[in-house]
């Protein structure tokens, strides 16, 4: 009885939450997930939790409250910390009362004590709200419409330990899928009640915080990071039959916008090399650029341009890289030493 | 329709069938490692010891599956042994005001509220009802119970009434269901509905919250006079000062921000920007007790929310601010 006035109860919410942005003007364009505040965890932190003594879950919240970390683990896509339950850690998490959740909490996380430890509580089975009693799918014979899914409750718990405030939905509810972190879970069967991995928009604003956790990784589709592309030729001027070796290097933008994102090497996309004869408005592009395997983020290739042309690198990110694409710098390369009608200076290679 | 019935004399004779094992016991706080005795009845406790020092703490009893079967309240007072009582899940505990505490309980077929003298050590049921009880909180001149309920068939707001505590025990509606008024309807849903007085006892807080927010409703006890306050924004109700209404931020996790709204123009200041707990300053209503900072660094301010003026609190460990 009590689940259906909760899962409908979720989608009225949602959408109040919108009116009474709007009414603020304080909507936001759909973007990372803002910031909880405090201070962070360090890169690929572990970082250890047990139950709090007195106020251990039952055994299937255990199990639900791991999965939701290992479900952290494995959708973070940045270097945000890393959790796992060890017997003696100084992170709590906590059963029943008492705890910290306001009023109209289900559950709730305390990252105050970032980077050495945290504090979780999670309400019981039954307890008493103004619309009924509270029910998790996982407690026995409670799959039912209406129960909270405790797995991606801890799951959003742990967003909020990283550093994940709640997501600003969209009016019509159409970025979901984008985010673990609502303001107020749906409760089964609405559509996108167990979320099991991080959303873009999570993974975003992760990122942000802790940097990707490689050089070639994506960058979550929810951004939209500028990027900077140069170019060098060494050396800039040959002579016919000589080479030129073309380095080009990709980075995210500097800038406090990008936050742990900023200047970073991009390596594993694709960089192409293109030319131009001086005057020209038309590029022709020459060839794919390799990746260094030594150096993040640079593309490197060697040619024997037979003529003098203008070149230049160029970056166009791929559909669901939050990335955007740019082009370098645009560089000449002067080829000297033949002169007259047997030079091929109008001979494309 | 849904039906009420209330009783100051029936109820206390149901309280007598609460009565267990009543042993003696010393009377000095070293008596608290003893078990508890049970909380016997008073018929009227209003005529009983008002001795200040009164104090309850409330816990859950969660069986071996995980399912929260009721809280185990216990009641204590200097002068005396404490007392426990068993509570069903849905229950709910206010003061101690003038050293009765508040206590309000359904099972599931019917709610009653009782006030519980903490020096005498005994308690009388003031009102049973057919519908549920969500929260009750006693008047500072203990003239009246303000209790909030619900429908029991579809747990619908049925607003605020005002209990009088006097032999005619009068109920009347002082607060409407929540869903009138337009900015909780906007709001949406309301998980938790809070009560609270001011440090005088002169208005009285209602506050509907859902995960989106707060909105409270402050009714001039005297007039009835209405004002509204918050919305998305507004967390759990701390206290009420003057004229500035104290809340949490709708935050959902710690730190959180500690705000004051004017009750006249609605405008927020923010007292704390990441506070982990919070609560009326006991010794002096005019001001908040606000801890600050982690285990190993945590601090309390007492601030005062009419200027927002803070100063470190050398009376109040942090450990005893509760959020």
């Amino acid at each position: 009885m009590n689940g259906h006035r909760i899962w409908r109860a979720s989608g009225i919410l949602a959408g109040a939450l919108a009116i009474s942005l709007t009414a603020h003007g304080a909507i936001l364009a759909h973007g990372p997930d803002p910031l909880l505040g405090g201070t962070l965890w360090g890169q690929d932190q572990s970082v250890a939790y047990t139950w709090r003594t007195g106020q251990v879950p039952p055994t299937w919240m255990q199990a639900a409250i791991d999965a939701g970390a290992s479900d952290s683990n494995a959708s973070r896509a940045a270097r945000a910390a890393v959790l796992m339950r060890v017997a003696g850690a100084t992170s709590l998490i906590a059963y029943g009362e008492p705890s910290s959740c306001g009023a109209a909490g289900i559950a709730c996380a305390d990252r105050s004590g970032a980077p050495k430890s945290f504090r979780m509580w999670v309400r019981a089975q039954g307890y008493m709200f103004d619309w009924g009693a509270l029910r998790w799918c996982q407690a026995p014979g409670s799959n039912t419409n209406g129960c909270y899914d405790a797995e991606s409750v801890a799951l959003h718990e742990f967003g909020h330990v990283q550093v994940l405030g709640h997501h600003e939905d969209l009016a019509d509810e159409s970025d979901w899928a984008d985010t673990v972190m609502h303001t107020v879970a749906r409760a089964k069967p609405k559509a996108g009640y167990a979320p099991r991995a991080y959303g873009r928009c999570d993974t975003a604003r992760l990122q942000l915080e802790y940097d990707r956790r490689t050089t070639d990784a994506l960058f979550s589709s929810c951004l939209s990071i500028p990027t900077t592309l140069t170019l060098s030729a060494s050396p800039s001027a040959i002579g016919v039959g000589e080479s030129v070796s073309f380095t080009a290097s990709l980075r995210t933008a500097a800038g406090t916008a990008q936050r742990a994102l900023s200047n970073d090497p991009i390596s594993g996309r694709l960089v192409v090399l293109q030319r131009r004869t001086s005057g020209s408005m038309a590029w022709v592009t020459v060839l794919t650029m390799t990746p260094s395997p030594s150096s993040d983020g640079t593309y490197g290739t060697t040619w024997s341009p037979t003529a003098t042309y203008e070149w230049q690198a160029v970056f166009a990110a791929p559909a669901g890289d939050g990335i955007t694409g740019s082009s370098s710098s645009v560089i000449t390369v002067t080829v000297s030493g033949c002169s007259g009608l047997g030079c091929p200076q109008s001979v494309d290679r | 329709m849904w039906r009420r019935t209330w009783n100051l004399r029936l109820g206390a004779l149901g309280a007598v069938l609460l009565v267990v094992a009543l042993a003696p016991l010393a009377t000095t706080r070293a008596t608290r490692v003893a078990p508890p005795e049970a909380l016997g009845a008073c018929p009227d406790v209003a005529s009983r010891s008002r001795a200040p020092g009164g104090w309850w703490s409330n816990r859950p009893v969660i069986d071996a599956d995980g399912t929260l079967r009721g809280w185990r309240l216990r009641l204590g007072h200097p002068d005396r042994s404490d007392r426990e009582l068993m509570l069903p899940p849905e229950a709910a505990v206010s003061g101690p005001t003038a050293g009765l505490v508040v206590v309000a309980d359904d099972d599931g077929r019917r709610s009653r509220i009782r006030l519980v003298s903490t020096a005498a050590g005994c308690a009388e049921a003031v009102l049973e009802d057919a519908e549920v009880v969500r929260r009750a909180v006693l008047a500072a001149d203990e003239d009246a119970v303000y209790l909030h309920l619900v429908r029991r068939t579809d747990r619908a707001d049925l607003g605020v009434w005002r209990l009088a505590t006097d032999a005619a025990a009068r109920l009347l509606r002082v607060l409407g269901p929540a869903t009138d008024e337009p900015r909780i309807a906007t709001l949406g849903p309301i998980w938790s509905t809070a009560l609270g007085l001011d440090g005088e006892g002169r208005r009285l807080v209602a506050q509907s919250c859902n995960p989106l927010g707060c909105v409270a409703r402050i009714v001039d006890l005297r007039t009835l006079r209405t004002t509204v306050v918050g919305g998305a924004g507004q967390g759990d109700l701390i206290a009420l000062v003057g004229a500035r209404l104290v809340t949490w931020a709708s935050c959902h996790g710690l730190p959180c921000a500690v705000q004051a709204f004017d009750i006249t123009t609605g405008r927020r200041e923010i007292l704390e920007v990441a506070a982990v707990s919070a609560a009326p300053f006991p010794g002096d209503s005019r001001f908040v007790a606000i801890s600050i900072g982690h285990d190993d660094d945590r601090r309390t301010l007492l601030v005062d929310p009419q200027t927002g003026a803070a100063r470190p609190d050398g009376t109040t460990p942090a450990s005893e601010v509760q959020r």
